[in-house]
């Protein structure tokens, strides 16, 4: 049975992965035996001596004889015209051997020797290093080959059935010492190479197989034996193919192409395809065994095989004539490649900067468990010691940067912020402010805020988040005007945000943790206005309403509130006059009889919808509630009027009217000195009350006229006397007596009152 | 919705009067007490108000309203008040020429019209400076008769008191002249004192010349002669002086901020006195606009001071009110307010009988209809025109009975009004010059009256001059 028969022979049997059955059998293995003469085309073993020309040389592994033809020409010997050659490996002791100057330089070698060719000043040379123990270096590689060839024979057409073999196993080692002396020619190392990977298939084949690491070293376009028998057998018994069997395909696939981020970063890329290939194919991807079966293909480098060996294995099917795997492999690793890109390029620019908390920041977020190291850890913990358990707590920025940094930085640049705030998120806390979000980086000496983040965290605002977190922060400077945030202003401002923003859960547990960053520190105008540009020009009056009801929640809109409103309405492009118009008519409230629950007075902001002009095209509607509220107050209002202006309610304080009018003097009668008990009428004295009476004969006086008659009585002044009298009237009556300058008018109504 | 006001008497005098300040668009002087609709409690306020400075103590209010609110009437039913409380009363508007604080005249200049405003109970229009002043004189002239001495001796006694006060002992010497102008007759002596008294000589030589004194009442003084004034009018017998000032969006208007912080100090030495009660019977109220008071750049809030004195009370919100701090704020008129001035107004013109309604309630919601589909909302939030028309409404209804009201309202012609105070600012400068200042001025003002009179202005000392003044 020749080589060729075994390997294309078919097995009977499905092949059970893993298991030492091979196809090679162990039976028939011939012992090793030393000779030590010459014989006719017989293997010296290792360790054997021949006898050349008299002289002996040790070590074996050669053939040794004088009749021993190459395979091919074996092959062909059914043919009685043609002369077969001889073996090229064969030592023919009968060839003449020239001793004495042996072309060490193989000055005289060909392409393809054979020692029954070559000149016999070479045959010395070649006898000579095999005698010196196959090691001189700088020897001649024609003979290194020549001895090859017998390796090559001796494997696979001798042993070709016991290649696992202790023997086989001893050839390839020696295959290897010699690869390992003069693996610098290229030819001989791929020879070299090549056989041994013989080695390989036949241990292959048979034993176990672990997925060979990639290293950057490997070269050529083959894909190993090893990876595509080991991918293959999976193929071939149905079931999904491991992760390393997978990640060992991709990388040596000679179609994979893989980005500089792969090669790069090789372990965080091996890391995170094993993780997305677990989640993507579960136990592993199946692939349908396609109908080509694997085939090794050995040009052996000596003349004697005539030819390329073609050799399939077992039935193997062929994982490299397909394009499915590889395709779907190279899409994840593709999008893996795109994860590592930000990493990888920070490395390329900064290959010190591996490890650091900004590399490590840029990880994706499954490495970081495995790939941050101990900065991460130590983060982690202090996060953990600080948060005890808290929705969230307010650190000092300071030492966040100390840990970040490790005590290099005293400040957290833009980019650093940035990095913080996603390396924090890979672990689910947030940081206030983030960058991310549109806040400015944290001052040294600030505090900041760390939150769990709950629900899926988002790395960038969504419009609503952006605007109403102007309006919080806008709310929060005013309400921040008369001093500082209350807790409970926090919480109907984080009240108001859940209710009326729409916003989901992780950005309102964001907001909240802005609003306590922003009770943390002094609060500026700095960027109000970029960012309240950002709102829609419809909501900004509504914005200014909500502002206003801010300021006024604690009953009191102040004249720092009021200051800051202002600033904020022209921020806003809103008019200071309708600013202005809305705390006075906070102030003056209404006073009707509306009763609000004032459980439902408190709190509820919702920005108001616009009412302009609401009344314009609507037909009054009085509320008669409000009309009969109005109308008690008018009739309050008229009854403390109605004491005032009284005119028919006699003051306590006057004297009562006694009987006057009886005991007044004659009309025109000289009274220049009343006794001072005479008649008086409404608490005058005697001299205005006859004043009065006198008066009180005419409808009308001229001024000249009732001077005189003020004369007469002793009342210098007529104005003052009318004065006076007007006063008692009004005490009286509620009117005045005397009415105008020129002429001097008397009121009936006052006399009829006053004078009866 | 009926409404039935208690019957009450409506003089005929002061139905017309109500009427026709109502037609002619403006507050009117009498019976504000008929058509006052609500607020009950702020009128409460300043009747204690006017209680305590009858009582010798003092007041301040600021009556702050938007447009149309009815600052005016408020400040006018207030000023009725106080005359039935037997309190003098005078008012002004402020204006540009008009000022609190000034070194050009305008403080003076606010004096004078101040004082021209002068009113009394039974002189409620005005001019009442000479009644007040022979009050004086005639309680005076019955002590002089009872102790047998000299008027002037009695005059000069009883004035004494108030020569303790800034520019008390020449303003005893100018009422000492009344008395000696009534004596001997010299008509043109007691026109000079009344003059003097108020405010309106400019120059001291001419006071001089005219009087004998050496001071008159100038910028500098202005406050300090109201301070004088509310004295002696108790000495006169009336109870104090109530002192209303509407208007006073022109000092916020005031684009020159030295002049408006001016007369702002001068409104913080008012509010000190007044609350720290050392201004004796002395009250005031204003009448502004809600950003004359909030403005924190150019209103009273910008001046710290001022600031801390109004703001409000930080225990009051949430539904509990104070009508105590100095600020009283007035609400607009809402359409139900509206409903019930026109229920008033029907009840005014028909002097309190019921039986004489000229319309029936539906008739006016229907006219509130009209209105709000010509104009909107400002026919209750601007309401002059609005009552205005109204009232013509009633007139013409009154002239022809038997005209069917649905027909008329449909006729009514009604337009909006617009907000002087959303004019331009005025500038400040020109107010400055001595030619500008108003034509009221019986002689040409000098800029000063602490200076000799300067000499003629040239361009060049403009600088200054402005500074000077401002």
């Amino acid at each position: 049975m020749g080589f060729r028969d075994l390997f294309n022979r078919e097995r009977d049997e499905s092949p059970t992965v893993g298991t030492a059955v091979g196809p090679f059998s162990k039976s028939g293995s011939p012992a090793p035996v030393t000779v030590e003469r010459s014989a006719e085309g017989s293997w010296i073993p290792a360790g054997g001596t021949i006898v050349v020309d008299g002289r002996s040389i040790p070590g074996g592994m050669v053939y040794f004889g004088t009749d021993l033809h190459g395979i091919r020409e074996a092959e062909y010997a059914f043919s009685s015209w043609y002369q077969p050659s001889p073996e090229p490996a064969l030592i023919d002791p009968s060839l003449r051997v020239e001793w004495a100057s042996p072309d060490y330089a193989g000055t005289s070698m060909g392409y393809w020797p054979s020692y029954s060719e070559i000149s016999p000043h070479s045959r010395a040379a070649y006898l000579a290093w095999l005698a010196d123990g196959r090691r001189s270096p700088g020897t001649y590689i024609g003979y290194v080959f020549l001895f090859l060839y017998g390796l090559e024979r001796r494997l696979l057409v001798d042993l070709e059935s016991d290649l696992d073999g202790d023997e086989a196993t001893a050839l390839f080692g020696e295959v290897e010492r010699l690869l390992g002396l003069y693996g610098d020619n290229g030819s001989f190392r791929g020879y070299a190479s090549n056989l041994l990977s013989f080695a390989t298939l036949a241990k292959s084949i048979s034993g176990e197989l672990t997925p060979p690491v990639w290293t950057e070293d490997h070269r050529g376009w083959e894909m190993p034996i090893d990876v595509q028998l080991g991918v293959s057998r999976y193929v071939a018994a149905g079931q999904p193919i491991p992760t390393d069997w997978a990640l060992a395909y991709l990388r040596f696939h000679p179609s994979a192409y893989l980005n500089t981020p792969a090669k790069r970063c090789q372990s965080e890329f091996d890391e995170l395809f094993r993780i997305r290939y677990r989640a993507r194919f579960g136990d592993g991807l199946k692939v349908r065994a396609p109908s080509t079966k694997l085939q090794f293909s050995y040009r052996p480098s000596s003349a004697s095989f005539g030819r390329t060996v073609n050799v399939q294995v077992g039935g193997l099917p062929d994982v490299m004539s397909i394009e499915g795997p590889i395709n779907k492999l190279r899409d994840l690793a593709t999008e893996i490649s795109d994860e590592l890109d930000a990493y990888s390029r920070l490395l390329g620019r900064r290959p010190d900067e591996a490890g650091t908390p900004a590399a490590i920041a840029l990880l994706p977020d499954e490495l970081v468990a495995t790939h941050g190291g101990e900065l991460v850890d130590q983060l982690r913990l202090w996060v953990d010691e600080r948060l005890a358990g808290q929705q969230q707590a307010v650190v000092p920025l300071d030492e966040l940067v100390d840990l970040w940094s490790s005590g290099k930085a005293d400040k957290l640049a833009k980019r650093d912020a940035v990095a913080l705030a996603s390396l924090l998120g890979k672990f689910d806390i947030g940081i206030e402010p983030d960058v991310r979000f549109g806040a400015s980086t944290p001052k040294p000496g600030s505090d900041v805020v760390l939150f769990r983040i709950t629900g899926d965290s988002a790395v960038s605002p969504s419009s609503s988040y952006t605007a109403a977190m102007s309006l919080v922060h806008l709310t929060a400077v005013v309400a921040a005007a008369d001093g500082s945030i209350t807790g409970a202003e926090i919480e109907h401002l984080a009240d108001h945000a859940n209710q009326v923003l729409g916003l989901d859960e992780s950005e309102r547990t964001r907001l909240e943790a802005h609003l306590s960053f922003l009770a943390t520190g002094k609060l500026g105008m700095a960027g109000m206005k970029r960012r309240v540009e950002n709102l829609p020009a419809t909501e900004r009056a509504a914005v200014g309403r909500f502002l206003i009801d801010v300021a006024a929640a604690d009953g009191v809109v102040s004249p720092d509130e009021i200051s800051t409103l202002t600033k904020l309405f022209g921020h806003l492009g809103l008019d200071e006059t309708d600013l202005y118009r809305q705390i006075h008519s906070l102030g003056t409230g209404d006073p009707g009889p509306v009763t609000v629950d004032p459980g439902e007075q408190t709190t509820r902001w919702a920005v108001p919808p616009a009412t302009a002009d609401e009344h314009l095209s609507e037909r009054v509607v009085l509320d008669p509630a409000k009309v009969q509220a109005r109308l008690a107050e008018t009739a309050q209002v008229a009854a403390l009027l109605t004491n005032i202006f009284a005119d028919d309610n006699i003051s306590p304080t006057l004297p009562p009217p006694t009987g006057l009018a009886t005991r007044l003097p004659p009309p025109g009668s000289p009274a220049a000195q009343p006794p001072p008990d005479s008649a008086s009428i409404a608490g005058l004295d005697a001299a205005h009350s006859a004043f009065a009476v006198q008066l009180s004969s005419q409808t009308t006086w001229d001024r000249g006229e009732a001077e005189g008659l003020a004369e007469s009585l002793g009342l210098t002044f007529l104005d003052a006397a009318m004065d006076t009298i007007n006063e008692a009237a009004f005490e009286i009556c509620g009117e005045p007596l005397l009415e105008g300058d020129d002429p001097v008018e008397l009121n009936a109504y006052a006399i009829e009152e006053m004078i009866s | 919705m009926t409404t039935s006001p208690a019957p009450e008497r409506i003089r005929p005098r002061d139905r017309d009067a109500v009427i026709q300040s109502l037609r002619a668009g403006v507050v009117p002087r009498v019976g504000q007490q008929h058509i006052q609709v609500g607020r009950a409690n702020e009128v409460g306020a300043l009747v204690a108000d006017i209680d305590r400075i009858a009582d010798n103590g003092s007041a301040i209010r600021f009556a702050i309203g938007e447009y149309g609110a009815g600052k005016s009437f408020f400040l006018n039913l207030v000023r009725s008040i106080a005359l039935e409380r037997k309190l003098v009363t005078v008012h002004a508007d402020l204006s540009p020429d008009r000022r609190l604080h000034a070194t050009g005249g305008q403080a003076r200049s606010l004096y004078a019209e101040l004082m021209r405003n002068l009113s009394t109970r039974s002189k409620p229009d005005g001019g009442a400076m000479p009644s007040v002043v022979e009050r004086f004189i005639s309680e005076s002239l019955n002590v002089a008769r009872a102790r047998d001495v000299a008027p002037e001796v009695v005059i000069r006694e009883r004035l004494a008191e108030l020569q303790e006060l800034t520019g008390g002992y020449d303003f005893a010497e100018v009422i000492a002249a009344y008395w000696r102008a009534h004596d001997t007759g010299n008509e043109q002596l007691k026109a000079d004192v009344v003059r003097w008294l108020r405010g309106e000589f400019s120059t001291r030589t001419d006071a001089r010349a005219a009087l004998g004194v050496r001071t008159i009442i100038d910028d500098a003084t202005f406050y300090d002669h109201l301070k004088l004034f509310a004295r002696f009018v108790r000495l006169a017998g009336f109870a104090g002086v109530l002192v209303c000032l509407d208007e006073m969006v022109n000092l916020y208007k005031l684009s020159n901020s030295k002049a408006r912080n001016s007369n702002y100090e001068q409104l913080l030495r008012i509010l000190n006195d007044c609350l720290q009660g050392s201004a004796d019977g002395l009250g005031f109220v204003f009448g502004g606009t809600p950003d004359m008071l909030l403005d924190t750049r150019r209103g009273l809030y910008s001046y710290a001071a001022l600031q801390s004195r109004l703001a409000e009370n930080t225990f009051a919100g949430g539904g509990l009110v104070d009508y105590s701090g100095p600020v009283i704020r007035l609400a607009n008129l809402s359409p139900e307010d509206m409903f019930v001035l026109l229920t008033k107004l029907r009840h005014v013109f028909a002097a309190g009988d019921p039986d004489d309604y000229l319309l029936p309630d539906e008739a006016l919601t229907a006219f509130m209809n009209h209105c709000s589909e010509r104009v909107g909302d400002a026919y209750f939030r601007t309401p002059r025109t609005t009552i205005k028309e109204f009232v013509n409404l009633l007139a013409v209804l009154e002239q022809n009975p038997g005209v069917e009201w649905s027909s008329l309202i449909a006729r009514v012609d009604i337009t909006t009004e617009s907000n002087p105070d959303l004019t331009p600012l005025v500038d400040d400068e020109p107010d400055d010059l001595p030619g500008a200042v108003p034509e009221t001025f019986a002689q040409p003002p000098s800029p000063t009256g602490a200076v000799p009179p300067p000499p003629p202005v040239s361009p060049g000392d403009d600088d200054e001059l402005t500074n000077l003044q401002l």
